[in-house]
């Protein structure tokens, strides 16, 4: 039953990781367009090393070696099944009370102090964590802001990240503001966030966490709405309906009843907020 | 010296000043109205695009097709170069009897096309320049010992040249927006602006009874003309691959001027329509006309049809129809095929058929002073090569026709025109 629905679900995935409904007047040499190189990878990458940057100059990161090292043991085995084994995935608590959590392009997943509090087990981590890496696997920033290393005969990231004179570092700058933006203030594009949710769900559920764990999560911060999440709240579709996906999601493909791992113990143990 | 202050009908370059009487030039190509196909895919499909239209060249075939293309595009024919010309059979015939043709050719090298669309939170924005008509005429021919209409009288000598140069140029904004995703609507504002310079000089050596002179005629015109061409269009997929455009445009003047001038010395004891005798060898004669008249553009709707077989094929097929704006005019219909394949995701060849018929009527025997009638039929080839957001296009076009000219005033005798375009196009395009 465990395997079949795991089947589903990975189907699912690829499904909704083709492009929308192929559009009949798409000619072939669009397809270039869609493809990525090598060089693509490492400008995605670099330019989200430089986002990262920017993520851990508004919030410090928490020193907490023990704990760092359990968030990034449950956030590179959700990893695995995100599709982008070319992407080394590095996770990090932020020492803030604001429950929030963020990912910049290239692998880099921050997950804030007052996040962890609200969680109750290791599979809510997990979801969260989840969501996050789907931004990057499906490269919801990389596709808005169109960073891709230089096309022969076209401007690109990769003479941006270069930073060869004032002008294209200032380009650079701009796009970095423009990342930091969609993550502090505008959101991403709420298509994005409801693809995020179902992805993140789909990886969870294959690293046998429980698929539910995302919805106790996001229930339980909407119950606690206040200062604390009002940065993740403007910057999110509303609660009520990301539940409300995640449900049919969850019950489409028969996982809403399904028992998987919440390790809480294993969650408690590692993760001591106060 | 005197100055002949107003003409009607087809100006003084269509008087009767001449003992070589040169019928009224037309300009640019007034009597078709496919003269130079623009944008990178379009041309090379020989202009069938009203149902494809999903690129920046899309604000000049069909606004609503706009709103269809992969995110913002720059377009832009780097260069285009255009050869064109016109071969009147036996316009002249000398002394022996032998007929001479009068051929005419104009060469032309310039960007004809510029587009860009932007996507915004509405709908598409566009804007785009394009030449639709572009003409650098030139004629530099000597003839010698001609016949003379005066009886007594031969031309020893003809020398001719002819300077004409003549564009046309639309610019402006589109917009286009989706109803449903099956069915789109745009509209394109363009502005309208031609200019047009033609110099005409035709010196005669004439034996006029066994005396030897010279008979001169010098002449200019001058022309611009300011206005609008608002195009609508719709675009409507009825099922999977298969896609309906519609456009609507005219083009409405808002001001013209057409400035003709000649200077005439004519032969002495020839007795010109209305003009003093030339015996005196200094007498010279001007004539001037200033005229505002607005020509009238047609009424013309496309509707274009296309099949996206796969993503390697599309076909395309559009019909015009252009009424008849004035009278002497016929309205016309004319009919484009074109053909996109794709050898491997970067290369394509294009290629297409398309008729530019004429939108005069045919020329008649017996009558005189007849518009040229030539219905010409073409063929277009291209091939792009892609990378991820750009792509370059080299191509040709090809039109021929052969018809029916009255090239000498006042005579009812027809000449075969023989007429072609030649148009070599390098483009280039950008999805940013």
């Amino acid at each position: 039953m465990r395997i079949t629905t795991f089947c589903v679900t990975l189907g699912l995935l690829l499904v909704t990781a083709l492009p929308a409904a192929a559009d009949f007047r798409t000619r072939i040499s669009q397809q270039l367009a869609a493809e990525t190189t090598l060089s693509d990878v490492e400008a995605e990458i670099s330019f989200g090393r430089d986002v990262a940057a920017r993520i851990l100059g508004n919030y410090p990161q928490m020193r907490n070696e023990r704990l760092t090292r359990y968030v990034n043991l449950v956030g590179k085995g959700v990893a695995e099944y995100a599709g982008r084994p070319e992407l080394n995935f590095h996770f990090a608590v932020l020492n803030t009370s604001s429950v929030n959590a963020f990912a910049a392009p290239g692998g880099y997943v921050f997950i804030t102090k007052g996040a962890l509090k609200l969680m109750q087990d290791e599979s809510e981590l997990a979801a969260v964590l989840a969501h996050e890496i789907a931004h990057i696997s499906e490269k919801h920033i990389v596709k808005e802001l169109n960073i891709r290393a230089e096309d022969e005969e076209g401007k690109s990231i990769t003479s941006l990240v270069g930073g060869s004179s004032d002008p294209i570092r200032i380009a650079l700058q701009q796009m970095v503001d423009k990342a930091i933006e969609i993550l502090f203030k505008r959101g991403y594009l709420q298509e994005d966030e409801y693809a995020a949710d179902l992805a993140g769900n789909g990886y969870i559920a294959m690293t046998s966490y429980d698929p539910t764990a995302l919805q106790r999560y996001i229930t339980r911060m909407q119950a606690q709405a206040g200062a604390k999440t009002a940065e993740r709240d403007k910057t999110h579709p509303p609660a009520d309906e990301r539940i409300n996906r995640l449900g049919v999601f969850l019950e489409n493909n028969q996982l809403s009843s399904t028992l998987l791992s919440f390790t809480k113990e294993r969650f408690k143990r590692y993760v001591d907020i106060r | 010296m005197w100055i002949f202050d107003k003409m009607s009908g087809r100006g003084i370059f269509g008087l009767i000043l001449s003992t070589l009487l040169l019928a009224a030039p037309a300009l640019a190509d007034d009597y078709h109205y496919n003269n130079i196909l623009v944008g990178d895919r379009a041309a090379g499909m020989g202009g069938a695009f009203t149902a494809v239209s999903d690129n920046a060249s899309g604000c000049y075939y069909n606004p609503a097709g706009i709103v269809y293309g992969v995110g913002s595009n720059l377009s832009a024919s780097v260069n285009a170069f255009s050869v064109s010309n016109k071969t009147y059979k036996g316009a002249l015939t000398d002394v022996s009897g032998n007929a001479l043709d009068w051929e005419q050719t104009s060469t032309v090298l310039l960007p004809n096309f510029f587009g860009a669309t932007y996507d915004s939170p509405y709908g598409t924005l566009g804007f785009s320049y394009a030449v639709p008509d572009s003409v650098q005429r030139k004629q530099k021919q000597t003839f010698t010992n001609i016949k003379s209409s005066i009886p007594g009288a031969q031309i020893d000598e003809y020398i001719l040249n002819i300077n004409d140069v003549d564009n046309t140029y639309v610019f402006g904004p589109s917009f286009g927006m989706k109803a449903t995703d099956d069915l789109s609507f745009g509209v394109t504002l363009y502005g309208f602006y031609r200019d047009a310079t033609v110099i005409r000089n035709q010196l005669l050596r004439v034996d006029n009874n066994g005396n030897d002179e010279f008979e001169w005629n010098n002449g200019y015109i001058y022309r611009t003309e300011y206005g609008v061409k608002p195009m609508l269009g719709a675009m409507w997929s009825p099922t999977e691959k298969l896609v309906l455009g519609l456009t609507v445009s005219k083009g409405i003047l808002f001001d013209s001027s057409n400035e003709q001038q000649v200077t005439f010395r004519g032969l002495s004891g020839y007795t010109y329509s209305g003009l003093p005798d030339f015996s005196n060898p200094d007498s010279l004669v001007f004539l001037k006309v200033d005229d505002d008249t607005k020509r009238k553009f047609p009424l013309t709707s496309t509707l274009g049809l296309a099949y996206f077989a796969s993503p390697e094929l599309l076909l395309s097929l559009d019909v015009s129809y252009h009424d008849a704006p004035e009278d002497g005019m016929e309205s016309v219909i004319n009919a484009a095929a074109g053909i996109e394949y794709y050898l491997t995701d970067r290369y394509a060849l294009r290629a297409g058929l398309f008729s530019d018929l004429a939108n005069t009527p045919d020329v008649k025997s017996g009558v005189t002073n007849q518009d040229e009638h030539v219905d010409l039929f073409g063929g277009s080839i291209s091939l792009a090569r892609f990378t991820r957001s750009t792509s370059t296009t080299v191509g040709v076009t090809y039109s021929y026709g052969s018809g029916d000219s009255q090239i000498i005033s006042g005579s009812s005798s027809v000449q075969d025109l023989e007429s072609s375009n030649l148009l070599a196009f390098l483009s280039a395009a950008y999805n940013f």
